[in-house]
């Protein structure tokens, strides 16, 4: 084989890059969709964590007769905020890797660490709700209950229900998402980067 | 014009055909390269501001284009499209003889990169562009040696899978 010419023929290829008034609008405008939305993210997570934090505070004032199962209740959500929004400033890039090497060694890192996260989704997402959930839901039994046990416990079956169906229903997701998508991802980064490393 | 804009205009008008084949390598199929063109346009963008001029500017499109493939993972709903055909197809198109003009070649080389696992689509690429070792090695971030060692590898590989290709003089 006559490598030579296939060389020869691929380096007088007419490439068709991306060019034209077009695409530097595109990249603007997507460049600007990211930073907002990166921003937007957190800013929305942080208000509306602060928003439920302050209504079960102001609810357990007017309502409740014990108040720590309502500041309990404010601190789960402002936890599953505060873990979110922190963990995404430690993961967030920095600089562009310096070679495919650190590139690769990178995105192993982050991939391991968003596994790591949707496995224990339940530890730090799932369980503070619940606790949530739970202690409102408790508190305003143990009120109720004196008053009508009938009325008490529709609002009661209702959230075991919703919380039945959709904990499984999301821990479900998370898991799906492991397995069909970011374990065969972890895979094709880990053959490249031992790929790279085999000869040295 | 910003000046991050004039050296997006400037790296497209001399670099863009390697945004061009790094996709087309890392994404055979349409319906995902557009996708990959987008991904690498957005990070050579998002790079300028971190370019010091350390390292020559082709060096640096590829590395931004190549580590972005690299790591690129193409979208669920692409991958799970029933009946669409993967990436890693065997080559199936007779090779092209003697009398084959250039762009049979480079198609048919095209679909034996396609082929080949991630790494080495990369290091083809640089090879078939004529990029030193030197160079490739610090793209990729391995010893100039090891670059020489799994380019010979590859270019047997190649040879080898187009044995008979040649008939000409």
């Amino acid at each position: 084989m006559d490598l030579d010419a296939f060389r020869e023929a691929w380096q007088g290829q007419e490439t068709e890059g991306p060019s034209g008034e077009e695409v530097v609008r595109m990249v603007e405008r997507k460049h600007r969709k990211l930073e907002r939305t990166v921003v937007w993210r957190d800013v929305r997570e942080s208000v509306a964590a602060l928003v439920l934090a302050a209504f079960f505070v102001v609810a357990g004032h007017h309502l409740a007769r014990h108040m720590w199962p309502w500041y309990g209740a404010a601190g789960c959500c402002l936890w599953v905020a505060a873990f979110l929004i922190v963990d995404r400033r430690i993961q967030r890039d920095g600089q562009p890797a310096a070679s495919t090497r650190e590139a690769l060694d990178r995105a192993l890192r982050q991939v391991d660490h968003q596994i790591r996260l949707l496995r224990n989704v339940f530890w730090w997402y799932l369980l503070p709700c619940l606790g949530a959930i739970a202690l409102v839901l408790g508190e305003m039994m143990s009120q109720i209950s004196r008053e009508s046990w009938g009325t008490a416990y529709a609002p009661f079956l209702f959230t075991v229900v919703l919380v039945a169906v959709l904990y499984p229903a999301i821990y479900w997701m998370n898991q799906h998402a492991v397995k069909h998508q970011l374990l065969p991802h972890k895979q094709e980064l880990a053959e490249a980067l031992h790929g790279l490393q085999e000869e040295e | 014009m910003s000046e991050r804009e004039a050296t997006f205009r400037r790296w497209m008008k001399e670099y863009g055909g390697i945004v061009g084949k790094v996709s087309r390598v890392y994404a055979p199929r349409a319906v995902d390269r557009e996708d990959l063109t987008q991904e690498v346009l957005l990070q050579l963008w998002r790079s300028i501001e971190s370019y010091r001029g350390t390292a020559r500017e082709s060096t640096w499109v590829y590395r931004v284009a190549l580590n972005t493939a690299m790591t690129w993972q193409r979208r669920a709903r692409t991958q799970l499209r029933i009946g669409a055909p993967p990436d890693d197809l065997p080559c199936t198109r007779p090779q092209p003889d003697a009398s084959a003009s250039n762009r049979e070649r480079v198609d048919w080389l095209y679909e034996q990169i396609a082929a080949l696992p991630k790494l080495d689509r990369s290091l083809v690429l640089l090879y078939l562009d004529g990029v030193a070792y030197r160079e490739t090695a610090e793209i990729l971030g391995i010893s100039e040696s090891n670059v020489g060692v799994k380019i010979n590898r590859l270019k047997k590989r190649l040879a080898t899978r187009a044995e008979g290709v040649d008939h000409g003089p």
